[in-house]
């Protein structure tokens, strides 16, 4: 059994100027101790597909009734708000995206770990928990922990909060980290740094979901990729997979967009927009965009279906999809 | 005043600063380094010494009459006169301070309990029905001018020191209840509420442990205001007759009791007068210093 099976997850925001779908029938699973990459442009609905397996999406967001997410088979939609608050943190843990503004400036560095893991019991005591809190910091590559224990966040660097941010996200031991773009705020070398952490303090049992736009970060980090566009997922794969053959063409186009270290080289971009707000289009939310768009791109919308290597692609250049079917309706 | 534009005030005024524990030790020293700062604070020293001993420092007894002596000017037995009872006038101020400061302290208690704690919900709660119950309530309040309001609330629960500080903890609320929405609803963007919440805060513990804290410093400044409103509130009262009923020495009655020989012997108003304006200015002045010292921008070189 999947350690996490996210079923037609729909995320929709309900404002006054009508319905913005922002994650649109997701389905995925994350198997125990598996790292796994969400990739897309910004708005592409990474993120509020994370915050939605944490159930904090924030107002006017919903969960649609259809949506199902299960954790170890325990459907975590029908669990209480204080069930939830129970599984953040102890089963889930979230490392936000910006370090900096992601701790709170007035309390110590070594409270915060400490207090999560009072949230949930973990330890036996006091001293316990601190003990536990000191060795965390020094996992994650504090020097002299002991000493760093009592600082205040704003004698942190943002490559150090980044590291107390994955501490304090170890501190229960969960069994799925959900890491929100971890090294987007940092430089490249503290990057660097940031993802073999991630890999080393992920090699046991914990499974990894990293949100990211950076496909490098992907192929450093992860054994599965989910691509998704405009709320949707385009293609799924193993990480050789992408980068070796990427079937979707919003794929190809976005590994075209990742710069490399090549003197003069310009660096592509995809022409136009992800379509944002309720006005989406009809078909393929790609198609608009897509240079290898076919007629009937505009009134079909691909489904997910197996690509034959593995993956699973929604393209109709790539699957033999019965569209005539829809294709009657306008 | 529409609601959007007051909050945009609010929040664009608003520094969000770290009230870190050790800062507490700087505080005073850098509060000390301004020359504002060391005037204020010693004034309210004296003050605030001057009212716990009073009984021990005022050289006479504020409410014993002596008619042979009525409109003594400024003199060395009497530094500042006698009134129109022959009572000595230095030492109904002395007593007169702690009328005010007992005024001012319970009116921040009372009215920073109640109002950060109307702010604070209803900031927490932004965008349900029970922000805008609350704020509304407030905004209602607002309406009236607070020294209206408290008049109103006076002449309801009839004159006493007790129902004075119960009026102007009432028109006090409204200030520090917006100040806390509007401190609430910036601090609730930050991103460090909602990685507690992936963490699993409870609502309790997120307000507990980190909205009040970091709204801290903004409130504490406000308080320090609220205290000298508080304090001319209290006078004003006074001196519109539904506030401390004779005899007791407070700074608005002595005025009030003074106004009419302002011509002839105007030690009666002038001193009193002096006394409100000293204590007031001072903790202006301190609260000034305050946000200055708790503002992240701040230099002290």
């Amino acid at each position: 059994m999947a350690l996490l099976e996210v079923e037609n997850l729909c995320t929709e925001f309900r404002t006054k100027d009508g319905t913005v779908t922002a994650v649109d029938d997701v389905s995925f699973t994350i198997d125990k101790g598996e790292r796994i990459g969400v990739v897309g442009e910004s708005g592409a609905g990474k993120s509020v597909t994370g915050l939605s397996i944490l159930q904090l999406v924030e107002y006017p967001g919903v969960i649609t009734d259809d949506s199902s997410i299960r954790l170890n088979g325990e459907d975590l939609l029908a669990k209480s708000e204080d069930e939830m608050a129970s599984i953040r943190g102890n089963e889930i843990a979230w490392i936000p995206q910006d370090p900096l503004s992601s701790l709170n400036p007035t309390s110590t560095i070594g409270e915060q770990i400490v207090e999560t893991m009072r949230i949930h019991g973990y330890g036996d005591d006091e001293n316990d928990r601190r003990q536990r809190a000191i060795s965390l910091l020094a996992d994650v590559g504090i020097p002299d922990a002991a000493n760093r224990f009592d600082d205040y966040p704003s004698e942190y660097s943002g490559g150090m909060r980044q590291r107390v941010l994955i501490a304090m996200a170890l501190s229960c031991e969960p069994s799925l980290i959900i890491a929100d773009e971890p090294t987007t705020a940092l430089d490249v070398s503290t990057q660097a740094q940031i993802v073999n952490l991630l890999r080393d303090v992920t090699s046991n049992d914990t499974a990894l979901m990293v949100i990211t736009h950076e496909l490098g970060l992907v192929a450093e980090l992860c054994e599965r990729v989910m691509v998704l566009y405009a709320g949707t997922v385009a293609e799924k794969s193993d990480v050789a997979g992408i980068f070796d053959d990427p079937k979707h063409p919003y794929t190809k186009n976005l590994l075209k967009c990742s710069p490399h270290l090549t003197m003069g080289e310009e660096l592509n971009t995809i022409p136009g927009s992800m379509p944002v707000g309720s006005e989406r289009p009809s078909g393929c939310q790609f198609h608009p965009r897509c240079s290898e768009a076919m007629e009937e791109c505009s009134v079909v919308e691909p489904e997910l279906l197996p690509d034959g290597d593995g993956g699973e692609v929604a393209c109709l250049l790539h699957t033999d999809q019965e569209y005539n079917m829809k294709v009657d309706q306008p | 005043m529409s609601v959007g534009t007051e909050r945009d005030r609010l929040t664009d005024n608003l520094q969000l600063i770290p009230f870190v524990e050790h800062r507490h030790v700087t505080l005073l020293h850098e509060l000390l380094r301004q020359n504002t700062a060391r005037l204020s604070l010693g004034f309210l020293g004296i003050v605030i010494a001057l009212a716990i001993f009073a009984p021990l420092v005022a050289p006479y007894d504020p409410a014993d009459p002596n008619y042979a002596n009525t409109f003594a000017s400024p003199s060395l037995q009497h530094p500042f006169g006698t009134d129109s009872f022959g009572r000595d006038i230095l030492t109904r101020i002395i007593y007169g301070a702690r009328i005010s400061l007992f005024v001012g302290l319970s009116v921040i208690i009372l009215a920073m309990t109640v109002g950060i704690s109307i702010g604070l919900t209803a900031g927490f709660y932004s965008k349900t029905p029970i922000e805008t119950v609350l704020m509304r309530f407030i905004d209602a309040l607002l309406a009236f001018p607070g020294i209206i309001l408290a008049l109103v609330i006076m002449s309801v629960l009839g004159p006493s020191l007790r129902n004075v500080i119960i009026a102007i903890s009432i028109a006090q609320v409204p200030g520090f209840a917006r100040l806390a929405h509007g401190t609430v609803l910036s601090i609730k963007e930050e991103e460090y509420i909602m990685s507690a919440r992936a963490a699993g805060s409870s609502n309790f513990k997120i307000i507990r442990r980190y909205l009040l804290p970091n709204a801290a410093p903004t409130l504490i400044v406000q308080a320090t205001i609220v205290f000298a409103f508080a304090i001319l509130d209290e006078a004003a009262l006074s001196f519109l007759g539904v506030g401390s009923q004779p005899p007791t020495p407070s700074f608005g009655l002595m005025i009030l009791e003074g106004q009419q020989y302002l011509g002839d012997s105007f030690w009666l108003a002038f001193f009193p007068g002096v006394a409100i304006m000293l204590t007031v200015l001072s903790l202006n002045f301190l609260g000034d210093a305050l946000r200055d010292v708790l503002d992240p921008k701040y230099d002290s070189d």
